[in-house]
């Protein structure tokens, strides 16, 4: 790589977690959102025993909502402190969509270290098999965070934005959810996940973050 | 002239679907709906790729005729996809008992209804026209990246009662006669797509936004 692309793009990352980790209001949201919906669907579904299937799900669900909940808000943040013009003459596109993208994967990586032991306790799941689980959480965060980083700026101009990144993004992720569904089930069954999920699984994810690298500048530069 | 061969061509499949086509084993006459059913599914597939593919030529040459074509090409492309997942609820419910069961193929639609609505919501959300056009137009690419996942991959994942014949071209023993209408019925609905794009531009003829 080249080294003033990879000087830049550490630059980024910094700057990112940096302001990130300061933004102590969108930390609380997220996470209080996770613990409301996680106290919801355990009260909801009290001292039921769950199919482990439905306990997956019940996951994901989770997983998802959440991560979407404070991912969207990444370029609007930099719009309202009125720090998107100097991030545009700083950085090329790449440096920024991979600087915010590694950024997302970290913050939805702690969101997810802090909901799955609480999903643990409160929906009665046991894992049979934590490496499975362990892979398909980190492919899923990649995924999430591979689309949501461009969506988010694609959101950036539109009149509703909340709304609007939820159903932007929940059809691109679809594939994903439903095979991190399918491999979270395996992984709590104790039986052997096929490996072929998983590489599908990557491969879907590398196409989103290539189809985001490439299709990134084509917005960036006429912002 | 298109508009007239589009008329007499479905009359002429129409007669055929209901006089001429003999009824399948094991379905009866209940096979007609598959010349609706395929057609719909077939052209909203096209639809979706000409989408992507003037949303490319977009992205490369800034001209905006190619934006009013993808925005054109989608929202067509929802609307014939609607109708095939309407036409197989129904097959579905006179031949498996129930309109809905998230069979994968049936996921594959609703996926797809749920992508090309949300471009249309996106369409919708952004005022300036240049800057909508560009946004869609990317967010039209990345949808389609998902295609080949979607319509080739998970419904090979789990067990399936859709007939996959037709699709994917593993062998239906479809008597001549049946294969021809169904054949030609794709072309009409091929044509009806053309039409109605060519009539959505001449209609935006003049506009500057898309």
């Amino acid at each position: 790589m080249n080294s003033s692309i990879w000087i830049a793009f550490k630059g980024m990352l910094r700057k990112e977690l940096c302001v990130g980790f300061r933004s102590r209001t969108r930390w609380v949201v997220m996470f209080m959102f996770a613990v409301t919906m996680l106290a919801c669907v355990s009260l909801a579904v009290g001292g039921m025993g769950l199919p482990v299937s439905v306990q997956a799900a019940l996951l994901w669900i989770l997983i998802f909502f959440a991560a979407l909940t404070g991912t969207g808000q990444t370029f609007t943040d930099e719009a309202q402190q009125g720090t998107f013009l100097l991030l545009r003459s700083y950085g090329q596109a790449q440096t920024v969509l991979f600087g915010k993208m590694v950024f997302m994967f970290l913050e939805l990586l702690l969101l997810t270290l802090v909901i799955v032991p609480l999903a643990c306790v409160f929906l009665n799941i046991d894992i049979a098999q934590p490496l499975p689980l362990v892979a398909v959480l980190l492919l899923g965060l990649a995924g999430i965070a591979g689309a949501g980083t461009l969506v988010a700026f694609l959101t950036l101009s539109a009149k509703v934005r909340n709304g609007l990144f939820f159903i932007l993004m929940l059809p691109l992720l679809l594939p994903v959810f439903l095979t991190a569904i399918a491999v979270t089930t395996a992984a709590l069954e104790g039986r052997f996940a096929a490996v072929s999920w998983l590489f599908g699984l990557a491969l879907y994810d590398a196409l989103l973050i290539a189809g985001s690298s490439v299709l990134f500048d084509y917005v960036w530069y006429e912002a | 002239m298109l508009g007239a061969i589009i008329i007499i061509l479905t009359l002429v499949l129409a007669a055929a679907v209901f006089f001429v086509v003999p009824p399948a084993e094991g379905l009866g006459y209940l096979v007609r709906i598959i010349y609706f059913h395929v057609p719909m599914a077939w052209v909203s597939v096209l639809a979706f790729l000409g989408s992507a593919w003037w949303a490319v030529r977009f992205l490369r040459s800034a001209d905006m005729l190619q934006a009013r074509k993808s925005y054109l090409s989608a929202q067509w492309g929802l609307i014939f996809a609607l109708l095939a997942t309407v036409s197989g609820a129904v097959f579905a419910k006179l031949t498996w008992g129930a309109f809905w069961n998230w069979d994968p193929r049936q996921t594959t639609i609703f996926v797809l209804l749920l992508i090309y609505g949300a471009y249309l919501t996106l369409h919708a959300a952004i005022e300036e026209p240049e800057r909508r056009a560009r946004v869609c137009a990317v967010y039209a690419i990345m949808a389609f990246l998902t295609v080949p996942f979607l319509v080739f991959i998970l419904p090979r994942l789990y067990f399936s009662l859709h007939p996959s014949p037709i699709v994917n071209g593993t062998g239906l023993a479809m008597e001549p006669v049946m294969l021809i209408v169904l054949l030609a019925a794709m072309a009409d609905a091929t044509l009806m797509y053309i039409w109605l794009l060519q009539r959505g531009l001449r209609s935006g003829k003049g506009r500057e936004h898309v």
